[in-house]
């Protein structure tokens, strides 16, 4: 087992000391009560309040740094959620422990792997994709889908991210949706964010890997389709790019919908899901509802919602090390959405469609129903039935007209 | 590796976890202690049934090693805190609800569940059990039982003791043996050793599950708070509700410095504390539940009494609210829970203990000039109300800690003990809520007399090796081998 020299004067873990004491003096544990790992592991090491005795333990030098050590970091889903039942930044704490255990070589070769793919790439899978030749740099919907709108479109650089590269479908709705709202997206290069190198601790090369992505990248005011993008470009790019959803709810009150149906011909009724990044992070609570409403939907909300919603169990990296732990959050998220009775689970996020897929199949045949989990993009995008005619205001007998 | 060890890893597998990280977390729970101040045990197992817990047990009799079983850790007395090393049992990954059982309304469920957990199991059925204290989310049946914790509707419920109808109890010699009376609510067959089990912090054996009896969720509840020119005033005031008939659901006594502690909502709303009139020495917290015209009655002639005795009604509101989210609701703003802001340099640190009724006044003053005396930050007092439809309150006497200060801290325990004794003295009883732990092993026979050769009598029955989590109620006469260091 690889360990690595004591880390009591480490200068980056005795920062959290006071931290660490003032955990250890409160003791409280809110932060176990929806910890999704810990609700699985039942281990309280495992738990914010663990983690952080944890280091204390490293700081009084009753805890040595190992491999052993570093899969108890990584066994984090960085979700937030007990920062959101603490007044303390936890998550922030345990992302720079994952830091100091990269630099005393105690990262994942897991972790390691992926690094070098977007190093490499630019890319989080280690892809090449030529996005402008897939997509069209002004990528169109399909005859016959497209809304038309009598505003005249403002082109926008769209910034689609890794995880939604490969996917068309998602890609095509948000450019009808973009189109709906008076948006031409313009796609172009792209480099990843990096976000995910942040995340895992690989300080060094996330420097590198902003570096690159601000050559490749080279506009400012653009829109973002993925919740990590966005919420990275907006803190440590000091960006401030426009989320297809906040776009959505400005244009909200000119969209037209198709109403959706559930089984029964009556309305559709569906569960949303906060991702973590849109949620805690980006704070996003209240679009996805609004266009939810607006659709036409009867939406409930799980036990655990908003800024106290439980992680889809993909995040912090835990999908490259720990599939199956992974999987059993998803379950648990999908049975906190079974509880509700909906008949879909709507989210916002391609992680936490992914994930909450992998949970719905076992969930359903727990249940006897499997419930739909479905990305909010396609959602629109399936029920967006055009644009309400725009009013140029300018007394009688002025319309709307076409934009010069 | 140690060949106990090696035993339970044949046993248990991946059930047991012998890493130093693995282990340092669960050297400590919620009591004043200083960052040094860890005990972690030689090894924690995360068990899943009953016989799990009984191979532990069997294999640490066999080598006599401590067995420490804890729950949320977060106890206030260091109960649960394995001092002297050995083996620690984690109750909560042992949570199944083993089964529901409406029309005779109980729960059995494993010991490692959570109050809140039960609670959230009988919810859909209508039903709940009302012996819950703050650390709902946290707290275990098993560690509720041990530890015989206070509860925020005692006044109409009493504690976990008048719930409980059955326990499974692994004893010190490896037995798994059930106390109680199924699903009866009482019985006058055999000893009531079930009794005995309650309080008993772990020395007894490991409780890995429970049958309790639930009760209907009322329609609707209020709380409300009274001021009153005493303490003494409003302890007359609810017995004259008492008697008068009034069922009242929970009654807590505040000193006017407690309120402060409760009311973080309040002051987060309106940047700065709850203002109490100079004249009112007490604020008394009363919780009615029930039908909507029976609860306005009883309202209503509460409010007409407690003006006649000298009480007045708080008016506002988010006084009220603030006390009742600190209390049971524990609602909070996302990333603005109470407990770590306001713990950064002190934490709240409290003793127990019990006194006769008529003497509350004269134990107030006592709590103010030991802590004095020990030149300690007063958080402030309150009072319980415990017994069910009568007065017997458990008091928290509450300080500030600076638990950074080693200094301080051994300072907390000097009054923690001292204040112990004078309960006693006043005719009382050392502890309510939190158990003897350690720290009041050298004061067991000041308050027992020669009822302690019985208690030690009665532990060799359950535990004769002395191994069940030694240095709680009595001195560990062990020969320290698993490390550990007795305070």
């Amino acid at each position: 087992m690889r360990g690595c020299r004591a880390m009591t004067d480490d200068a980056t873990v005795a920062k959290f000391r006071k931290d660490v004491e003032t955990c250890f003096g409160t003791s409280c544990n809110f932060c176990e009560k929806d910890c999704p790992v810990y609700k699985i592991k039942k281990d309280k090491t495992y738990t914010s309040r663990g983690k952080n005795r944890t280091i204390l333990g490293v700081l009084e030098g009753k805890v040595q740094p190992s491999e052993e050590l570093a899969k108890l970091f990584y066994t984090c889903l960085l979700c937030g959620s007990c920062d959101a039942r603490c007044a303390m930044e936890n998550n922030k704490r345990f992302k720079e422990m994952r830091q100091v255990l990269v630099k005393r070589g105690l990262q994942r070769k897991e972790h390691q792997d992926l690094i070098e793919a977007i190093k490499g790439t630019g890319d989080i899978y280690g892809r090449k994709i030529d996005l402008a030749k897939r997509f069209g740099d002004e990528p169109k919907v399909a005859e016959g889908a497209e809304v038309k709108t009598e505003v005249a479109a403002t082109v926008m650089p769209l910034y689609i991210g890794c995880q939604y590269k490969d996917s068309a479908e998602d890609v095509k709705a948000v450019v009808k949706v973009l189109n709906a709202c008076g948006i031409k997206p313009k796609i172009g290069d792209e480099y990843c964010c990096g976000f995910v190198a942040d995340a895992l601790g690989f300080e060094d090369d996330f420097k590198q890997i902003k570096q690159k992505n601000r050559e490749v990248v080279t506009y400012s005011d653009f829109i973002t389709v993925c919740p990590s993008c966005t919420h990275y470009f907006r803190t440590e790019y000091s960006l401030n790019p426009k989320h297809v959803l906040s776009v959505v709810v400005e244009n909200l009150d000119k969209l037209k919908w198709k109403r959706p149906r559930g089984a029964d011909g009556k309305k559709l009724r569906v569960t949303y899901h906060d991702p973590c990044d849109l949620g805690r992070r980006l704070k996003m609570f209240d679009e996805p509802r609004k266009i939810l409403q607006a659709m036409g939907v009867e939406l409930v909300e799980m036990k655990n919602n908003r800024a106290f919603s439980v992680c889809c169990g993909a995040g912090g990296g835990i999908l490259s090390t720990d599939k199956e732990l992974s999987r059993e959050m998803a379950k648990n998220r999908m049975r906190q959405a079974a509880d509700t009775g909906a008949e879909a689970v709507v989210t916002c996020c391609p992680t936490c469609e992914l994930s909450l897929l992998r949970g719905s199949l076992a969930v359903g045949k727990e249940r006897g129903r499997k419930q739909e989990v479905i990305g909010l993009y396609r959602f629109m995008a399936d029920h967006l039935k055009g644009r309400k005619p725009d009013v140029v205001s300018g007394g009688p007998g002025v319309t709307a007209g076409a934009g010069p | 590796m140690a060949v106990y060890i090696e035993e339970l890893r044949a046993a248990l597998g991946e059930k047991v976890h012998t890493e130093d990280f693995e282990r340092f977390a669960y050297g400590a729970d919620w009591s004043p202690r200083t960052p040094q101040e860890v005990f972690p045990p030689e090894v924690v197992i995360l068990p899943k049934e009953t016989e799990d817990v009984r191979k532990v047990v069997e294999i640490a009799y066999k080598y006599g090693i401590p067995v420490t079983a804890g729950g949320g850790l977060t106890g206030m007395a260091g109960g649960a805190v394995p001092i002297h090393g050995g083996i620690y049992i984690d109750g909560t990954s042992m949570n199944r609800i083993i089964e529901v059982d409406v029309a005779n309304q109980t729960v059995r469920a494993q010991g490692g569940c959570t109050m809140q957990e039960i609670v959230d199991a009988l919810e859909p059925h209508g039903l709940w059990i009302p012996n819950l204290p703050e650390s709902k989310w946290s707290c275990t049946i098993g560690s509720e039982i041990c530890c015989d914790n206070d509860s925020t509707f005692g006044m109409r419920w009493g504690k976990i003791l008048n719930a409980l109808l059955s326990v499974e109890l692994v004893t010190g010699k490896a037995e798994v043996v059930e106390f109680g009376h199924r699903k009866s609510h009482f019985s006058s067959s055999g000893y009531k050793v079930k009794d005995l089990i309650v309080g008993s912090e772990g020395t007894l054996g490991v409780v890995t599950a429970a049958t309790l009896k639930a009760e209907p969720i009322a329609d609707e509840r209020s709380v409300d708070m009274i001021l009153f020119p005493s303490m003494t005033r409003a302890v007359d005031y609810l017995n004259r509700l008492l008697k008068a008939g009034l069922a009242i659901d929970g009654a807590h006594i505040n000193c006017k410095r407690r309120l402060k502690f409760y009311t973080h909502a309040y002051k987060e709303k309106h940047g700065h504390d709850p203002e109490v009139p100079d004249w009112a020495e007490a604020l008394l917290a009363i919780i009615f539940s029930g039908d909507k015209k029976v609860l306005e009655f009883n309202k209503k002639y509460a409010f007409k009494v407690a003006e006649e005795m000298g009480g007045a009604l708080v008016k506002e509101r988010d006084i009220v609210e603030s006390w009742w989210i600190s209390k049971h609701t524990l609602a909070f703003e996302p990333y603005k829970q109470k407990w770590p802001k306001s713990q950064t340099e002190k934490k709240f640190g409290a003793c127990d203990p019990g006194i006769p009724m008529g003497r509350l006044e004269e134990f107030y003053k006592a709590f103010i000039a030991t802590a004095e005396k020990h030149r300690l930050s007063i958080l402030g007092m309150n009072a319980y109300l415990e017994h069910p439809n009568s007065i017997g309150f458990s008091l928290s006497c509450a300080l500030f800690v600076n638990y950074r200060d080693q200094d301080e801290v051994n300072r907390f325990r000097k009054y923690f003990e001292e204040l112990s004794k004078i309960a006693v003295d006043m005719g009382g009883t050392m502890s309510t809520y939190m158990g003897d732990t350690n720290l009041r092993v050298p004061y067991l026979e000041y308050e027992h007399g020669n009822a302690v050769a019985y208690f030690k009598e009665l532990k060799k029955v359950f535990d004769p090796k002395g191994i069940m989590n030694p240095g709680k109620k009595f001195k560990w006469e062990g020969d320290g081998k698993c490390g550990g260091v007795g305070q």
